[in-house]
């Protein structure tokens, strides 16, 4: 016994020692990050929560049925199995230890043994997925390629020898008779009957063995956990914890330094605009890269991977953690003696750029950085929230900010808004001309001299630069103002005297332009007094609804999906038309993964009379990016495939007469895949994009050329009558030519 | 020492050095036509090295509304000292003249110009200067592109002619770069290759925003598309609506047939052109 | 040393003017003791095109404020360069050789002849020019742009834009050849063929 007791205290003590000199390292090296945003520590509630639901619950893990299972029974196995190392602890000072009140009770020996076989049945699926989805076998398209893969195999083993260790001595425990449990412990049970055969000194020895075997795993386990991607198991709730809430996705936070926001009018000496070095990351990003845990969910998401493009938010996320903790040395040493005497390896590591080409040894090469899409896949999966495009767009402002480093090509769009206010250039005097040819007037704010938005005016309708100048998204704004109209919400807009959100600038890193844009807007809406506003670019309503309170503008911001799907459900637009169509609906990013609005084009479409609906396997929160979002409209895309004709092709697998969208970036990109398509012969020429209020607009107009007399009409009150045996089929030519070029 | 002059609005025109006595070079001549347009021209023919001079001073004896100068980097230099001495107006790349209300009235491709000071120095860009075919594209003067509307590959090598008999260089719509009917980096839209020629000819190509973004330097733009109502064709100086392979057919004849006899209506040889000569 | 660069009226930099500025400070930096002192001539709103060339990286500027100059005409504007100019002293003036704006690519060539020094005419690059970064941006606002009124002579040359010109839509029909030769025609008239 008291060999027994020596041996464990000493291995605990060993190991402790060792995982607490690693545990401090990394603390201090988080000490080196800059400080949080304060928004970080408020709201202790929902935190709570989201640690509760996400942790506990496993909330995030579940999406992924499999593997969320199987983690689930690891995690709560861990948790649960905390106590047979009580009793293991206990059994070093005591033969016969049981945890006080509740430790002889059936049901924790029950519990403690139905938790070992479900995590013996958890590292079995874990294998069992390990092996199907290898790299070696599925390549690029394995979410585990890049991941360290054979320390996540030693690790599946150390917890193998954490549960056979424990069955070894809790079975000798039942043979040796000191066992806490008389009942209940079913799977210890079927081990004494192995072991009983070899006689009681033999079990007495295995007790012994097994008690310090079971110990000493777990100890080694946890030196090992606390030198791997496995940190996570001690990371993860104090990253959900930490983390925006209710996501990192949505707005982009301004540029902070120092945990304060930089004023660009009036910049501080020292402030750090984005993030050029591995310390200007906070703490928080610091442990946003300790604590992923290389599973690669956000990696089988992501647009840019899965069109071969060198980046993996896992892979990029990996690539900070490593120089973090490789650069961490250098920057700990207190002074240039210190640093001296650093070995080479180290002083290198100092060094390399954080954004660089590879090959002069940057740690993120500048392929990676501008192949992100920001359209929010991996902040979506990540099991432990960790913050991606936040820290891309941070790597972003500092390379356009600070270095003047970024695809050339995006220069023609930031000088067309620098000069003209909108992303093409073409001048906000063209900004109305999209409502000509409208059966009836558009007002336009102070057209009659207004100052402010007269009280009849219930919505302003931000139509946005693609809205007001891209053919395609005109179409959109049309129909829209069509609806609206018909359904008597009267509306105005500002013509002239919209400026471009500026989404893009911001994606791209160009803050300072972003603020310019955005400032002047929310000037402009505050001084006409807007309240609700109607949007039908997704980006618009991104930036007005999430971003611009950043700027004092608060408004009532709906996208036009949802002020439809509202008028439907009102009984105030009624879909009476029989379009037959088979349609399938693409789930804009900013509307749909970044604001959570998936239900209201899906309503829509689903009241208009003969609309097929058919989903895309990767719809809703999963929806595959149509390859416009983060500014990459505005570059050239170059390495891999195109991302649009990948979601061309999904789309196409529908088989549907007519593509529907919720944005006029989405729209441009499908209606170019379809048109390659097409061309190479890969389509039917039947098919076509549009807008889902296309889709509408044509249930509701009344059949026949006196379509734009009877909506000229100032029918109040009148309700669209059904034609019963108007020929639907020769109506079926979806939306108008939408190809444009 | 110079032969009398007619008092008659005299407009000098600065002789090309490679003017002979029996035949001036086709740029003097067009220069002499655009001349008799406002005055009497009067032709000055002398060493270069001295023509600043020489204009200078027949100016000032004889006070002509316009000195005409055909424009290259040599002669540019001209045009600077004539304009700086006489302290006169100056007007580049000019493809018209006129007189009105006492005023001197130039035009060039986008705009008009009124004179306000006695005499003027008007540069014209002479015609048929050598093609550019070596230059970018987005450098280029002339640059004639299709889109979908071409419908093939094969017809982008009718574009091809088109743009060589114009002397220009070839590009294409996004969408003819994505469908490899043109190289990708000639792709003309944004992202993508912004063009700033003199001369702008869109075949098939129906005009997008972010085609016409990127052509939004393009000085005259002449569009050929079968659809009366696409975007290109409100932005076009010229447009034809019809089928390009029909229209480029023709269009390609008759370059051809105007490169071998220069219509007599355009440049018509001046009866007397007064010769000043030094 | 004071290099000087001429900078083309209104609120936007021009390209030329870019690589004009670039090439002033790329002499400069083979230099300790050189100043690059932008000049321009025009309304209020060259401001912005002032600050954009100081953001690349001038150190001062100076600008004669007029709201009648008009951005075509080349001889007053030349005229204006010339006196600041020579007023200011100098050992080298660059300009940026093509202009988007018509008549202005004579600029070089006039200041040069009224300076009777040469002046550096700078071709534009295709390359479209650097995007400034932020704390050069900082710096140029609290940049020196000094402003100067000159009494100015009336305008040499007034320019109105073509009426606008009706731009002509013909339809084919039946007759490829007829719209062929209106083409033509209408190249020819604006001497494009």
């Amino acid at each position: 016994m008291l060999v027994r007791l020596i041996i464990g205290l000493a291995m605990t003590a060993a190991a402790l020692g060792l995982a607490s000199r690693r545990l401090l390292f990394l603390y201090r090296v988080g000490r080196l990050g800059q400080p949080v945003d304060p928004e970080r520590t408020k709201d202790v509630g929902s935190r709570a929560w989201a640690v509760l639901t996400e942790v506990l619950a496993q909330r995030k893990l579940l999406k992924w049925t499999v593997a969320g299972a199987a983690h689930a029974a690891v995690f709560w196995g861990f948790l649960i199995l905390g106590a047979t190392i009580l009793e293991g602890y206990g059994a070093l000072f005591q033969r016969d230890f049981h945890i006080p009140l509740i430790g002889t009770d059936t049901w924790l020996g029950f519990l403690e043994d139905l938790f070992i076989v479900a995590v013996l049945a958890g590292i079995a699926t874990f294998a069992v997925l390990r092996i199907r989805q290898s790299p070696s076998r599925a390549g690029r398209s394995s979410r585990f390629s890049g991941s360290h893969l054979g320390a996540a195999w030693l690790v599946l083993f150390m917890i193998f020898n954490v549960m056979w260790t424990l069955l070894l001595y809790r079975g000798a425990q039942i043979n040796t008779g000191y066992f806490p449990y008389r009942h209940g412990a079913f799977a210890s049970e079927i081990a004494a009957k192995i072991l009983h055969p070899l006689g009681h000194s033999a079990n007495d020895v295995l007790e012994t063995v097994g008690i310090l075997g079971s110990l000493g795993v777990v100890l080694g386990f946890l030196v090992l956990v606390v030198n791997s991607k496995h940190l996570h198991i001690f990371l993860a709730p104090f990253n959900i914890a930490l983390s925006r809430r209710p996501r990192a996705l949505g707005a982009l936070l301004p540029v902070y330094s120092d945990g304060k926001e930089v004023d660009f009018e009036d910049p501080g000496e020292d402030d750090k605009i984005g993030r050029g070095a591995i310390e200007d990351f906070t703490w928080k990003g610091l442990l946003d890269f300790s604590t992923c845990t290389e599973c690669g969910r956000c990696q089988s998401q992501c647009p840019a991977w899965n069109t071969g493009k060198p980046l993996s938010p896992k892979l990029l996320i990996m690539g900070l953690r490593d120089h973090a903790l490789a650069k961490a040395p250098y920057l700990l040493a207190d002074s240039d003696d210190a640093r001296a005497a650093l070995p080479e390896a180290v002083r290198a590591e100092g060094e390399r750029p954080l954004v660089g080409p590879v090959a002069d040894g940057g740690v993120i090469d500048p392929d990676v950085l501008w192949s992100c899409v920001t359209c929010g896949a991996c902040v979506e999966q990540c099991p432990v929230d960790i913050e991606h495009v936040d820290h891309i767009v941070d790597m972003r402002r500092y390379q356009v900010m600070i270095e003047s480093e970024f695809p050339h090509e995006a220069q023609g769009m930031l000088r067309n808004l620098e000069r003209k206010g909108d992303p093409w250039g073409r001048g906000n005097k063209a900004r109305l001309e999209w409502t000509q040819g409208l059966p009836f007037e558009v007002r336009v704010f102070g057209e009659n001299g207004e100052e402010a938005l007269p009280g009849d005016v219930e919505y302003l309708f931000w139509v946005g630069c693609a809205g007001s100048l891209d053919d395609n998204a005109k179409k959109t704004s049309r129909s829209v103002a069509e609806l609206l109209h018909e359904a008597g919400v009267e509306f105005m807009i500002l013509g002239s005297g919209e400026t471009c959100t500026g989404d893009a600038a911001r994606r791209l890193g160009q803050e300072l332009l972003f603020q310019e844009l955005a400032k002047q807007n929310v000037e402009t809406l505050n001084e006409v007094g807007a309240r609700k506003i109607v949007v039908t670019c997704a980006h618009c309503f991104n930036t007005l609804s999430n971003e611009y309170p950043q700027f004092g503008g608060d408004y009532e911001v709906v996208h036009h999906t949802e002020l439809l799907a509202k008028l439907v459900a009102e009984g105030k637009l009624r879909p009476v038309n029989d379009v037959n169509l088979a349609v399938t609906y693409h789930d804009p990013c900013y509307l749909g993964r970044h604001n959570r609005v998936f239900s209201p084009p899906r309503d829509i479409l689903g009241s208009v009379p003969g609309v097929r609906l058919t989903e895309m396997p990767r719809n809703k929160e999963r929806s595959f990016c149509c390859g416009a979002g983060g500014a990459r409209m505005w570059m050239e895309e170059t390495i891999g495939t195109r991302i649009n004709e990948t979601r061309t092709d999904e789309a196409l697998g529908t088989e549907p007469d007519l593509v529907t969208a919720a944005c006029p970036y989405c729209i441009v990109m499908l209606t170019d895949g379809v048109a390659t398509r097409k061309q190479e012969g890969k389509a039917p020429e039947n098919v076509r994009v549009a807008d889902v209020s296309e889709v509408l607009l044509r249930s509701i107009q009344k059949p026949g050329p006196k379509a734009v007399a009877a909506a000229a009409e100032p029918a109040a009150g009148a309700e669209p009558t059904p034609t019963p045996g108007a020929e639907p089929a020769a109506e079926s030519q979806p939306a108008a030519d939408l190809e444009a070029e | 020492m110079f032969p009398p002059m007619p008092l008659a609005d005299p407009v000098l025109v600065l002789a090309d050095e490679t003017d002979d006595d029996d035949a001036l070079a086709q740029a003097t001549r067009e220069l002499l036509a655009l001349a008799r347009r406002v005055g009497t021209p009067v032709l000055v023919r002398c060493d270069h090295c001295r023509a600043a001079e020489v204009l200078i001073d027949i100016a000032r004896d004889h006070r002509p509304r316009a000195i005409l100068i055909n424009s290259s980097p040599a002669n540019d230099r001209i045009s600077a000292q004539v304009a700086v001495h006489l302290e006169s107006a100056i007007a580049t790349d000019v493809t018209d003249l006129s007189f009105d209300d006492d005023h001197l009235v130039a035009v060039s491709d986008r705009m008009s110009s009124e004179i306000h000071t006695p005499t003027s120095v008007i540069t014209v860009r002479p015609r048929n200067h050598e093609s550019q075919r070596e230059l970018l594209l987005t450098e280029a003067d002339v640059v004639v592109a299709g889109g979908r509307g071409v419908g093939s590959a094969e017809g982008f090598s009718l574009l091809a002619r088109v743009a060589y008999a114009l002397g220009g260089r070839l590009g294409g719509t996004h969408t003819a770069g994505e469908l490899g009917w043109c190289p990708r980096h000639a792709s003309i839209s944004l992202p993508g290759a912004r063009i700033r020629p003199r001369l702008y000819l869109a075949g098939g190509v129906s005009g997008s925003v972010r085609h016409r973004s990127a052509i939004r330097g393009a000085g005259t733009v002449v569009a050929i598309d079968s659809d009366p109502n696409a975007p290109i064709l409100r932005e076009a100086d010229f447009g034809i609506v019809g089928d390009l392979h029909e229209v480029l057919p023709a269009l390609l004849d008759e370059l051809a047939a105007r490169a071998a006899s220069p219509p007599q209506t355009v440049t018509p040889v001046p009866s007397s052109p007064e010769l000043a000569e030094a | 040393m004071r290099i000087i660069v001429l900078i083309k009226p209104g609120a936007e930099l021009e390209d030329s003017d870019v690589c004009a500025v670039e090439h002033a400070l790329q002499v400069a930096r083979r230099r300790m003791d050189v100043q690059v002192t932008l000049l321009t001539a025009g309304p209020a709103e060259c401001v912005h095109a002032l600050r954009r060339a100081l953001a690349l990286g001038a150190d001062d500027a100076v600008h004669v404020l007029d709201d009648r100059i008009s951005p075509y005409d080349a001889l007053t504007l030349s005229r204006v360069y010339t006196e600041v100019a020579a007023d200011l002293g100098f050992d080298l003036v660059v300009c940026g050789a093509a202009s988007v704006v018509p008549n202005l690519s004579m600029i070089p060539d006039m200041v040069s002849v009224r300076l009777g020094t040469p002046v550096v005419s700078v071709p534009a690059r295709s390359a479209p020019p650097r995007h400034p970064s932020f704390p050069a941006i900082a710096e140029a606002r609290q940049k020196l742009i000094s402003t100067r009124i000159l009494p100015l002579p009336d305008p040499a040359i007034i320019v109105k834009d073509l009426p606008a010109c009706p731009n002509t839509i013909i339809n084919v029909g039946n007759d490829p050849r007829a719209a062929a030769v209106r083409l033509v025609e209408f190249l020819a008239e604006r001497r494009l063929v």
